[in-house]
């Protein structure tokens, strides 16, 4: 027994070493799964109080940039008023639509922290429960795709990027073909879609569009457009390279969607899993 | 704890391309105490790691690549600095070192933490070349930041 305690003591830097290093490799583990989370992250309230006075003095700095794409997302949607659009008859009345009816509701939140140079990036919003936001909702701008909550805490939510291994997000290149686009690693304006077979044809600069089946982002949402393909001899499906519209690096004002309707799909597929 | 915020704050919002991204912090390792035991660096250096992971959701990675840099200090240090020299130093700095031998112990050091880190965090050979790349890139830019650091840092304690 004695022995054993000596031993223990002499090499006590080596036990030590190797107790961190599982516990490390524990957490590596757990952070990298995508539903659940660490004990402590960027969503953590004193973390994000941190990021959010950072966040402070870079939005003044870009503070005209953002005004201008503000204005300039206000001008399209007042365009899309009722009241900037001419009658094409003469006698005309303005009804809702009852043939529609809301699917999805957006907050409106800003990027505290943004990640766009790892492998797995991660996003920190200044939105958390107190406004509504949950786990697994997407996060859209206005010129694309972003990603969805991963965890959310009172005031702030960790979002993971599209710019994440784990990424996927079903889009349609033109009419139909639902397949999937992911991200590489490489390079923060580029995705890649290696499932649509090669019977359908593409051309460059097609558009690709969110398919909206998984209900985490509308459906149509423009996410990029084709920058280059290529079918490989013997293969199936062809290598696609996507641009993104959506510029990583400068991304500031964002939206939360809130599905209306996915809780009701999600509960329908959770008792088909549960048989 | 400088040194932390300075990381968090500043140079995680330094993007040189995919293929830099230089980190500060290994600093804090390499200028550890030398008279300090080993297993108190091993954990400093784990709460080091662990507190840098947090802002960006990979605490375990960092802490994994930082307490393997620890481990591995004295070995290098054992390795590059003869017994008398490092007698009653208390801790590493250029001007006690000397300027090469204080960058090939930094890069040695900032290599492995580099290694373990990016290796690690894409978890497969499948882009072998990028994260060669990315590596060697960016523990140049590291060494670099925190020579250049170091320097002034020097220049201010001796005035």
């Amino acid at each position: 027994m004695r022995n054993l305690f000596q031993f223990l003591f002499r090499h006590f830097q080596y036990i030590l070493f190797f107790l961190l290093e599982i516990f490390s490799g524990v957490l590596i583990v757990k952070e990298s799964s995508f539903h659940q989370s660490a004990y402590i992250n960027s969503s953590n309230q004193f973390i994000g109080n941190i990021l959010e006075k950072q966040h402070a003095i870079k939005s003044f700095i870009y503070l005209r940039k953002e005004n201008d794409s503000l204005a300039a997302e206000n001008a399209r949607l007042r365009g899309e008023q009722p009241y900037s659009l001419i009658a094409s008859r003469d006698s005309f009345r303005i009804t809702t639509d009852s043939n529609k009816r809301p699917a999805f509701k957006y907050i409106a939140a800003q990027v505290m922290n943004n990640e766009v140079n790892k492998i797995n990036n991660y996003i920190v919003l200044n939105k958390g429960l107190k406004n509504g936001v949950r786990k697994n909702m997407g996060v859209v701008c206005d010129k694309g795709v972003v990603g969805i909550v991963k965890d959310v805490s009172d005031d702030f939510c960790v979002v993971i990027s599209l710019l994440n291994s784990k990424s996927k997000v079903g889009v349609r290149i033109k009419e139909g073909n639902y397949v999937s686009m992911l991200w590489e690693g490489y390079d923060a304006t580029t995705t890649s879609i290696y499932d649509l077979p090669k019977h359908i044809k593409i051309k460059k600069n097609d558009t690709v569009f969110t398919s909206g089946e998984s209900w985490f982002y509308p459906p149509n949402l423009m996410v990029g457009t084709v920058k280059d393909f290529e079918l490989k001899n013997g293969k199936n499906f062809y290598d696609i390279k996507v641009k993104l519209s959506n510029d990583f690096y400068a991304l500031n004002n964002v939206y939360i969607v809130q599905s209306l309707l996915r809780a009701q799909t999600d509960t329908l597929l959770s008792k088909i899993h549960d048989e | 704890m400088g040194c932390l915020l300075f990381q968090v704050l500043v140079l995680n919002n330094i993007q040189l391309t995919g293929l830099m991204n230089p980190y500060y912090y290994p600093l804090f390792v390499l200028l550890l105490p030398l008279q300090m035991p080993q297993w108190a660096c091993l954990l400093l250096s784990f709460g080091m790691g662990y507190s840098v992971g947090i802002f960006s959701n990979s605490s375990g990675l960092h802490a994994f690549s930082t307490v393997a840099m620890a481990f591995a200090r004295p070995f290098v240090i054992t390795a590059l600095f003869p017994k008398t020299e490092t007698e009653d130093v208390e801790e590493l700095s250029i001007g006690k070192t000397g300027m090469l031998n204080f960058i090939l112990y930094a890069f040695i050091l900032i290599l492995i933490h580099h290694f373990i880190f990016f290796v690690a965090e894409v978890w497969s050979f499948t882009q072998f070349y990028f994260t060669f790349i990315k590596i060697v890139l960016s523990t140049l830019m590291s060494t670099l930041l925190i020579i250049v650091g170091e320097y002034l840092f020097l220049r201010k304690t001796l005035r």
